[in-house]
């Protein structure tokens, strides 16, 4: 927008005051004039318009009127001024000057004064431009700045740029601190000798001067990773990409700048990692390429690490297994999740570089990287495992079948021991019918012998016919004893609670002649309860106390019955004050038939302790006796405790 | 002792038995305990069943008082006739005393749940025997009152 500006020099006599006026009358400029004493002499159109008074309103007003309050001191100051220094001034748009109009809008504006001096005296013409749109324009343009502005102090990467002669043009608080140069040092600077490595210097000048000359980069609008220098001197990673900008003389680039140290020591403490892991690891890509493995790894299959990195992954698989890998890396991705292949038992193998092949465990799982989803798998030679389980399955069947033999075999003695109950049993009836019938016989005619004849033969028939039955008889005893003997346990009863007072004072009942013959005296204490067979353990306190007053001493004998109770049984004692055992016999003595007296001192068939000791063991107990030759006897037997429930 | 028979008549007992020895002991027994009885004498089961019967031999055979039945025999034992015996109608009203060498349980309780009479062990001791056969006499012919 120009301004047509009459200066006083401009003024020339060859003008008319007409022509002046309709020159001014006809400018595209609104147009004010002012007597130095005050009031408006003079406007035209454009002024009409910008003010929105008419000419009428305005001619002879004090030109306060067009200034908003604020700033209408300082038209007088512009008056003495002009006056006292006469000559044109321009008060651009930088002065912020505002016009009042009619409507009460304040329009701003870029005025030009000019002192007019005429024969009338002098004036001041002013110039008025309206520069609204141009101040919108400006405001939209600063609005721009100020959010790039915020953008870039706001980034969270450094972000710089430089003109396409490498000097520095914006520097970012990031840059700021990412570099630790100020924007203030930074603009202006030669960006190579900030930031720059040197070794990288000379291929960053030469980059700007091929796409200068050639308009081609190889750098511009990619990630690129590079050392960058620290105002310290110290290098770090960066990541940046670089986009150039048109201008109108030519080429800016900007930076997007992001400092790669944390990334780095995540990434090298992962690879770390993965390389101290105790397994062969290795990090595969969504193409089942391997990205990264670790030493185990190459000593596991047998490559080199240069050898695997890049190839896909079923190299690690004989033949017959990759057909069917990329379905599962498929469906891997799918539901990616940890997952666990082979293993003891299973039939995965891996294979080496060698050609041979061994038994794994494959563990895998998702992994997220900067290259997009990744698998982590940890793989897991189990040859020796495999091999430890092979020799722990071979001794568990060994086991087992030792366990089969052993059970047979106990089957087997078992049905022997059976049989031989049986036998026993069968023997226990043949004795009792068919060695007593021709017993029976012989007893019988003997004894008829006896009656009819006695007397009637000679004497020594007599006493051979009575030896003769009276050896038949014992045989009978025997043959009776033997019977009983067996019968403890063909005739055995169920376990039931006996009472083993009660028990001892129903035996002194059943003994009761032989005490009253020999003068006996029995006593026993409170004998506890106790699951057994009733009538064998009658049998048992029977047999006892019937021997120790049988074997008595010179002195009327005296039994006592007592128990003692230990953690798991009661021990039951019958002592006596008899004759007595010598040790040396105390073992044989519960022999079946072993007899320590002769028939004429002390008759009996050696039965009764055979068959204690068979009652005894039958109820899980021990029985022994101590005893000295003249000093009395003491039986023990043992009752293991059992309790109704675990008949 | 004097037998006091209420029908005045030798008692009619048949004897089972296969052993000769126990034969001649049990007629010497009844003999020797002074007991008018008619002895008669069969070797085994199938034989007692013919003479309860009156087969072939014995279609002249009495029809006897009492029966002493022995447990162990050759071709048909004890517990078979006395088990045909019970389901014989006939036959089921004949005191059927068991006089046997088993003094197994099983046997005694097996015989008294087919309804015998009596179950008597033999005794070895001959003067016991006595005893035995002279109570069976008293008993079967002076205490009982048997059917007709």
């Amino acid at each position: 927008m120009s301004s047509l500006t009459l200066t006083s020099d401009f003024v020339q006599p060859i003008f008319s005051a007409t022509h002046l006026q309709t020159i001014l009358e006809a400018a595209p400029v609104a147009m004010v004039m002012v007597d130095a004493r005050g009031p408006i002499v003079f406007v035209n159109r454009e002024a009409e318009q910008l003010f929105g008074y008419s000419r009428d309103e305005l001619l002879g007003q004090s030109v306060e009127m067009l200034a908003p309050e604020a700033s209408r001191h300082r038209l007088s100051e512009w008056q003495q001024l002009l006056l006292a220094e006469p000559r044109s001034r321009h008060l651009g748009a930088n002065h912020d000057l505002l016009g009042l109009r009619k409507d009460g809008r304040q329009v701003p504006l870029k005025i030009s004064l000019t002192p007019l001096h005429t024969d009338e005296g002098t004036f001041v013409l002013a110039t008025l431009d309206d520069i609204s749109e141009w101040k919108h324009a400006q405001d939209v343009i600063r609005n721009e700045e100020e959010r790039l502005r915020a953008m870039l102090t706001a980034a969270l990467d450094a972000v710089i740029m430089i003109d396409d002669q490498g000097r520095v043009t914006e520097w970012n608080p990031q840059a700021e601190s990412l570099f630790g140069w100020s924007a203030e040092e930074a603009i202006g600077q030669s960006l190579d000798t900030l930031i720059i490595p040197p070794q990288y210097q000379e291929a960053h000048r030469r980059g700007l001067q091929i796409f200068r000359e050639t308009g081609f980069s190889l750098i511009l609008n990619k990630r690129i990773e590079m050392p960058a220098l620290r105002r310290t001197g110290e290098e770090f990673p960066v990541e940046l990409a670089v986009a150039p900008i048109r201008r109108p003389h030519g080429y800016e680039f900007s930076a997007f700048i992001r400092d790669l140290t944390e990334r780095h020591r995540l990434e090298t403490r992962f690879r770390a990692m993965i390389e101290s892991a105790p397994m062969a690891m290795l990090l595969t890509d969504q193409q089942g390429t391997i990205q990264m493995i670790n030493a185990q790894t190459e000593a596991m299959f047998g490559y080199p690490r240069e050898e695997l990195l890049g190839q896909g992954v079923e190299i690690l698989f004989p033949e017959r297994f990759r057909e069917q890998h990329p379905h599962l890396r498929r469906e891997f991705f799918i539901h990616p999740q940890e997952q666990r292949l082979g293993g003891v038992g299973s039939n995965l193998l891996g294979l080496r570089k060698d050609g041979t092949e061994f038994p794994l465990e494959w563990g895998l799982g998702p992994i997220d990287t900067d290259e997009g989803p990744c698998v982590l798998s940890a793989i897991v030679d189990i040859t020796e495992r495999q091999k430890m389980n092979d020799v722990i399955k071979a001794s568990n069947e060994t086991l087992e079948q030792r366990v089969n033999e052993r059970t047979a075999e106990l089957l087997h003695s078992n049905l022997a021991l059976e049989r031989s109950n049986l036998d026993l049993q069968q023997f226990a009836y043949i004795a009792s019918h068919d060695l007593q019938t021709p017993l029976r016989g012989i007893v019988g005619f003997a004894q008829l012998l006896q009656r009819n004849y006695q007397g009637k033969l000679d004497e020594q028939a007599d006493g051979w016919i009575s030896r003769m039955v009276e050896s038949a008889l014992r045989m009978h005893q025997l043959i009776q004893d033997l019977l009983s003997y067996s019968a403890v346990d063909s005739r055995a009863r169920a376990f039931e609670p006996v009472n083993m007072s009660e028990l001892v004072a129903e035996t002194v009942r059943v003994l009761e002649p032989a005490i009253v013959e020999t003068n006996t005296r029995v006593e026993w204490d409170d004998l506890p309860t106790i699951l057994g067979d009733r009538s064998q353990l009658a049998q048992l306190l029977q047999n006892l106390i019937g021997n120790a007053i049988k074997y008595h001493h010179v002195e009327p004998p005296r039994v006592r019955v007592t128990a003692e109770r230990t953690s798991r049984e009661w021990i039951f004692a019958v002592r006596d004050n008899g004759i007595g055992i010598d040790p040396k016999h105390h073992d044989r003595i519960f022999e079946i038939f072993r007899r320590l007296h002769t028939q004429q001192a002390y008759p009996g068939t050696g039965i009764g302790l055979a068959v204690c000791r068979r009652v005894v063991h039958r109820h899980g107990g021990r029985i022994w006796v101590e005893s000295e030759l003249g000093r009395g006897s003491v039986f023990y037997f043992t009752i293991p405790e059992r309790r109704v429930e675990d008949l | 002792m004097k037998p006091t028979l209420t029908n005045s008549r030798p008692a009619e007992i048949l004897l089972v038995e296969d052993n000769e020895h126990d034969v001649v002991l049990t007629e010497e027994g009844f003999k020797q305990a002074k007991l008018l009885v008619n002895l008669h004498h069969v070797e085994n089961g199938a034989q007692c069943m013919a003479f309860l019967r009156k087969q072939d031999p014995y279609e002249q055979a009495p029809t006897p008082d009492l029966v002493l039945l022995d447990l162990n025999m050759p071709v048909m034992d004890g517990r078979e006739v006395l088990t045909e015996l019970v389901s014989d109608e006939n036959l089921n009203h004949l005191p059927i005393v068991i006089l046997t060498t088993s003094g197994e349980q099983q046997d005694i309780l097996k015989m008294y749940k087919l309804r015998c009479s009596s179950y008597i062990t033999k005794p070895v001791d001959f003067d016991q025997f006595l005893r035995v056969i002279r109570s069976i006499g008293e008993y079967w012919f002076t205490v009982v009152v048997l059917p007709r």
